[in-house]
């Protein structure tokens, strides 16, 4: 392909390789330094704060950003919208990087992370939704693998497998939207086990709803987003066809962005009439729970919709940029912002340094192994060979 | 893929088959645990303690833990609140309380839950609860997600993250080895003014009440612990109002585990019909595509049909009037060829006639 | 996108703005002052909805104001001289806009006059009195008369009852004055305006503000006529105690025996022993004879029968005399009087030991009257005091060595007899005290309990063992019975509490 010889020609040198170098070096340092000193060396979790942004973020946000598989794989599979078809592997493997590096961010939370079999080997603790979302992480990584198979059989040239995974893909689609419903809400079902330690304006019985039906803008919003910033930068590695339904799709996902943002407005309207706490509005909590549903819930749904109106391709992408970013604030909200909000602020968490540092190196290697599979495999064109195969 | 009617009832009745099979989660709570019937307690009787922290001098004993910076005969150190840690799984607190000249003192440790919510919340089963009421732990299976600190509403766990190889989870551990020996926890027992009382957890409700009645004006009417958070076994009394102690009258009578255990029971409902759900969308779909393919063809091979037809006619018009062209033709044919013979005779004839002329 | 910039501006600038608005940064945290001079004007219960808050009108503020220009209650308070009531709105037939005006009429007439003539007035605006939150609030103390405050009026007045003293003649509706009627104020006059009697607010201001107000205008000694002088907790804390309070003749005999009949026209028998009763020095020792008497200068029986009358609020002669949770019963005030750190030492515990006491017979000594009633009650007394029981105790030992739970600290060398002297002393001197105390072995029983009376009692380790059974949980080891015991009783006397446990036993070594 015309993309691999461009990208072996090119310098290794680029700024951007530079920059990711340098969080490379780090993130390797403060690898090393967690996993011979300890949590505390490299934390600020504490015993009234056990999870910071590791969780909060590398976990949370990570498996909510990686939405966009099962959202557009079902979309264009089950539902039979087959002109988003150019966008489904992409959707994939942005799911599948998006998961596999949860779960290697997990290793540097766990306290002793090659104990993480052990719920399914050693203690079935049914009790827990910690389970339920381990299992389904760890089934829904599977089903990742096996669906973004097929491109990496075809770049190796092994049909007869590539053939064999391309037949599995209608139940690996069914069982991808199964097991995201359940991992997604119970990512937020985690915290109705503490209604003394988050704000009651984001507590609430239906946090698992929330989450899930928030990781459905989020899977469509970062779609849109990738694809604009994968235009910007892989275009080389895409073909007519791609280029062709990338606009469409960019109109359709807002479409369905700004219907599915007016639904969740709604039942957060619901849930927050049901707590009935309708004098905490009007705290700082309060201020900031409406930034948060009115500046990141309610206005991208207006702005979706202008988009969509208007055929204002600009607006959309700008505003999956916004719904991006409030399913950030949201997830860090309910797991650091407002939880332990009752605490006196010497005892609040604040992420260290070096958790930041591993954070960006996480989303670095993402960014990282993104590029490097989508410059070699068949994921923006198709494979001269495997042309109608899928 | 079309769906045959036998694979789609084979659907049905696996997701029905799945739901019957799903153990009763307990979002009801019709039913409430009340404890064991044999389980322990201890009452803590704030209005004896003197915050002479004898307690959590025998507790670092027992427990073999680290001597602390400050010695357990410092006062001073009350002077902070403190919480527990991992070098110290009690810890005695001064309240100041402005009716009062006094202080209230108040010990903390692991309340010992009736359904404790660090054990609902370990996915390793790390946490159980035991019939004799202590919930113990067990750290050669923990793996250190310490969603148990999230989950305890008491805020009590306390994790090493010192530790890069072993790191373990620690509280009070109601002193298993001890009870089950029949000694008294070693707090208990190195309380000089007796204000832990060990016992059943039954008994001393029935102890705490009588305290109560006998001196209504000395404490509040209510033991802490008997029904918060489902009950625990650690029972508190109290003659100043429990939140001046730091002990949280927000938390509700819900056990920890009927919080998650409505969430948990959709997991089979969506494992059941989501792939009925999804497989009749597919189903559908796939479907519609047919219905509309097979339109077009159709459609295709009317309008071919249609085609065929009208060329069909034309031909045979146009073969008939070949026909009828030919048969005039041939008529006129013979007829010239009559008229020909004819005049060829008469001509013949003509020449032929003797004398007539000439 | 301007549009969108702006709409979403101006959003979170609303949000921001109400939020700062409602938020508790800017409203007051600070107490409101509690005086006892505060009140609330409301008008709410004439049935109509207050468009502004209640007022709270600070009254001393203003008999201060006025002193000062040499006006006196009558400035506001018109009818005072001749009716001698303190209406300032005559009654609340007037109606709410009626009463409204006539509030703001004079309220704002006289601060607004007062401004104009170049003096402090009040406000004149309506959020300067109907405001959101106030810096003041109500808390008007008891003005309880006691029988030092009654000396002192009967000495200003030279023992004339009848200033103060009358009944009221329902058939000439007007107040006269009835010898051996006189009663306290109460009887007649009920906390809240019934509809029939006066209240014991008004009646009480009618008759002393007036007093005190005519008196001071005419240059005698006079009361308070500032809400603060009878009102404020402090401000009574420093009244002058009159120097030797006579006693009230009623009537009233010096020793009682108690019967305990349906009533006292009753024959039938006696239900109970009777229980002699010294009323004179119940009477020096109460600081009025409300506390007992009150509801009328009678006996108990008139209204509080064996079976309970609606008179007696169905509370029947046995409740009335034993309800420990009355401060007004024969027991419950005594046991307030055990609350006392002379003696809450042991009796904090008694709730714990009350198998230990006598029981009733403590009280109820015979079933014989005699014919001197009052002898026989003064004897009956006299006989079970015992003073100075304990001017003996030689046999109780010296010192006592606590040796028997060692571990970390050293023996106790318990001054034993030195204690028991100390509880002895303060006997000494309560004849209350020398009655109950008539067994010398109770001094003993407050720490040794759960035995019967005996002149050797039993040693603490003897029931209370070293390692707890916990067969009982209600009783404490010797370690816990140790310093319970100890501890508690040092608290509950006042005695110095020790700072740190080697204060009492020092550590081994």
């Amino acid at each position: 392909m015309s993309g691999e010889q461009k990208a072996e020609s090119r310098t290794l040198l680029t700024p951007f390789n530079l920059i990711a170098g340098i969080i490379l070096i780090a993130g390797l340092i403060v690898t090393v330094i967690r996993f011979t000193k300890g949590l505390s060396s490299v934390t600020n979790l504490s015993d009234y704060n056990p999870w910071g942004i590791w969780i909060g973020f590398d976990l949370m946000v990570g498996v909510a950003l990686a939405a966009g598989g099962y959202v557009t794989s079902a979309a264009v599979y089950l539902f039979g919208m087959k002109k988003f078809h150019s966008a489904v592997r992409p959707a994939i493997l942005t799911g599948f990087l998006g998961y596999f590096f949860v779960v290697v961010a997990l290793n540097y939370d766990l306290g002793q992370p090659w104990r993480l079999p052990y719920p399914f080997i050693v203690g079935w603790g049914t009790t827990s939704l910690l389970f339920e979302v381990g299992l389904c992480v760890a089934l829904y990584l599977t089903v990742l693998f096996l669906e973004f198979s097929p491109a990496a059989l075809e770049w190796l040239g092994y049909s007869k497998t590539r053939k064999l995974a391309g037949r599995l893909t209608i139940v690996l689609t069914i069982f991808g939207v199964v097991l995201s419903t359940l991992h997604q809400s119970s990512l937020g079902a985690l915290f109705l086990i503490a209604p003394s330690k988050l704000h009651p304006l984001w507590y609430s019985p239906y946090l698992p709803v929330y989450f899930f039906v928030s990781s459905i803008v989020a899977g469509l919003s970062m779609v849109i987003l990738e694809g604009t910033l994968s235009h910007k930068f892989f275009h080389h590695s895409m073909d007519k066809t791609y280029l062709g339904e990338h606009d469409p799709l960019t109109l359709g996902f807002g479409r369905a962005a700004a219907l599915v943002l007016a639904g969740y407005f709604t039942i957060k309207m619901v849930g927050l009439a049901a707590g009935n706490h309708w004098d905490l509005l009007t705290t700082p909590y309060g201020l900031w729970y409406l930034v948060e549903v009115i500046g990141f819930v309610l206005i991208p749904c207006l702005l979706y919709t202008v988009g969509v109106r208007d055929r204002n391709l600009t607006l959309i992408r700008f505003t999956s940029v916004l719904a991006v970013a409030g399913i950030i604030l949201n997830r860090l909200n309910v797991s650091v912002i407002a939880f332990n909000w009752h605490l006196p602020f010497s005892e609040r968490y604040v992420p260290s340094f070096q958790e930041v540092v591993i954070t960006v190196f996480m989303v670095t290697l993402i960014i990282l192994s993104f590029r490097f599979i989508v410059t070699r495999m068949p994921i923006f064109h198709e494979h001269p060979d495997y042309k109608d195969s899928h | 893929m079309a769906i045959s009617r036998r694979r789609f009832l084979t659907w049905i009745g696996a997701a029905g088959a799945g739901l019957s099979t799903v153990n009763t989660a307990q979002a009801s709570t019709l039913t409430q645990f009340k404890g064991h019937p044999e389980g322990l307690g201890v009452l803590h009787d704030t209005t004896r303690c003197v915050g002479c922290r004898k307690c959590e001098e025998a507790c670092n004993t027992v427990n073999d833990l680290p001597k602390p910076d400050r010695a357990f005969q410092d006062m001073s150190v009350l002077e902070n609140k403190r919480r527990t840690t991992t070098k110290a799984f009690t810890v005695v607190n001064s309240y100041p309380v402005g009716s009062q000249d006094q202080p209230v003192f108040r010990k903390i440790q692991c309340n010992h839950c009736l359904e404790p919510a660090c054990a609902s919340a370990c996915f390793v089963r790390a946490f159980k609860k035991r019939a004799d009421g202590a919930v113990v732990y067990d750290p050669s299976v923990c793996v250190g997600c310490r969603y148990c600190m999230v989950a305890c509403p008491f805020e009590i766990p306390t994790y090493e993250y010192d530790n890069p190889l072993t790191p373990k989870v620690l509280k009070c551990t109601f002193c298993a080895p001890r009870i089950e020996k029949g000694l008294l926890p070693g707090c208990v027992e190195s309380c000089p003014k007796e204000a832990l009382t060990f016992g059943k957890r039954n008994d001393l409700i029935t102890l705490a009440r009588k305290r109560i009645a006998r001196h209504p004006d000395r404490y509040i009417d209510h033991i802490y612990g008997e029904t918060e958070m489902g009950g625990t076994s650690w029972l508190g009394l109290a003659g100043v109002a429990f939140k001046d102690l730091g002990m949280r009258e927000d938390l509700g009578t819900t056990p920890a585990p009927a919080l998650t255990s409505g969430a948990l029971s959709v997991v089979p409902m969506v494992v059941g019909l989501w792939p009925v759900f999804l497989a009749g969308m597919y189903g559908m779909t796939v479907r519609r595509e047919k219905i509309a393919a097979e339109e077009t063809r159709s459609e295709i091979a009317q309008a071919v049909k249609e085609t065929q037809t009208l060329a069909d006619e034309k031909m045979a018009k146009a073969l008939e009037k070949a026909q009828a062209e030919k048969r005039t033709a041939l008529e006129k044919a013979e007829k010239e060829k009559e008229q020909a013979l004819k005049d060829a005779m008469e001509s013949f004839k003509k020449e032929n006639e003797p004398g007539e002329e000439e | 996108m301007t549009r969108w910039i702006a709409s979403i501006s101006s959003v979170l600038i609303i949000i921001i703005y109400s939020g700062v608005v409602y938020s508790d940064i800017v409203t007051s945290t600070v107490a409101p002052e509690k005086r006892s001079d505060v009140i609330h004007i409301d008008s709410s219960n004439l049935s109509k909805k207050n468009e502004r808050p209640p007022v709270r009108f600070p009254h001393d503020l203003h008999t201060d104001a006025l002193a000062e220009k040499n006006e006196g209650c009558a400035a506001c308070h018109s009818d005072m001289v001749k009716t001698r009531s303190f209406e300032f709105i005559k009654g609340d037939k007037v109606g709410y806009d009626n009463r409204m005006n006539g509030y703001h009429d004079r309220c704002i007439g006289c601060h607004t006059s007062s401004i104009a003539s170049g003096e402090m007035g009040g406000p004149v605006i309506c959020s300067g009195c109907h405001r959101e939150q106030y810096t003041m609030e109500r808390a008007v103390g008891s003005a309880r008369f006691d029988t030092s405050l009654h000396q002192r009026h009967n000495d200003a007045l030279n023992k004339s009852c009848e200033s103060c003293h009358h009944v009221y003649d329902t058939l000439n509706k007007k107040t006269v004055y009835e010898k051996g009627k006189e009663g306290s104020c109460s009887y007649c006059h009920p906390e809240k305006e019934n509809g029939k009697d006066m209240s014991l607010e008004k009646a009480s201001h009618q008759q002393c503000v007036t007093c005190h107000e005519t008196r001071k205008e005419s240059g005698k000694t006079a009361g308070p006529v500032r809400c603060e002088g009878c009102h404020d907790p402090l401000k009574r804390l420093s009244y002058k105690k009159a120097e030797k309070i006579q006693r009230l003749p009623m009537g009233q005999k010096d020793f009682l025996m108690l019967q305990t009949k349906e009533s006292q026209e009753d024959t039938t028998k006696n239900r109970m022993a009777f229980v002699p009763f010294d009323h004179k020095r119940h009477e020096e020792k109460n600081e009025s004879c409300q506390i007992c008497h009150h509801k009328a200068l009678t006996g108990c029986t008139q209204c509080h029968t064996l079976t309970g009358s609606e008179k007696g609020g169905f509370n029947n002669l046995e409740k009335i005399m034993h309800d420990s949770t009355s401060t007004r019963s024969c027991t419950g005030c005594h046991k307030v009087e055990r609350k006392a750190a002379e003696c809450s030492g042991c009796h904090t515990f008694e709730s714990d030991r009350a198998e230990d006491n006598k029981g009733c017979i403590q009280c109820h000594l015979t079933l014989t009257l005699s014919e001197d009633q009052q002898k026989q009650a003064q004897d009956l007394i006299e006989q079970n005091i015992q003073e100075n029981i304990h001017d003996d105790f030689s046999k109780v030992p010296e010192k006592l060595v606590l040796n028997k739970m060692e571990k970390t600290y050293q023996p106790v060398v318990f001054p034993h007899r030195k204690i028991v002297q100390t509880l002895s002393d303060k006997i000494k001197n309560n004849r209350m005290a020398q009655y109950f105390h008539q067994d010398k072995n109770t001094l003993c029983m407050g720490c040794h309990h759960k035995t019967p009376s005996t002149d050797t009692p039993t040693a603490c380790s003897s029931c209370h063992t070293a390692v707890k059974m916990d067969s009982d949980t209600f009783k404490p080891g010797l370690l816990g019975a140790y310093h319970i015991q100890c501890m508690e009783c040092h608290a509950r006397m006042g005695i110095r509490q020790p700072e740190s446990c080697t204060q009492c036993h020092k550590e081994k070594n």
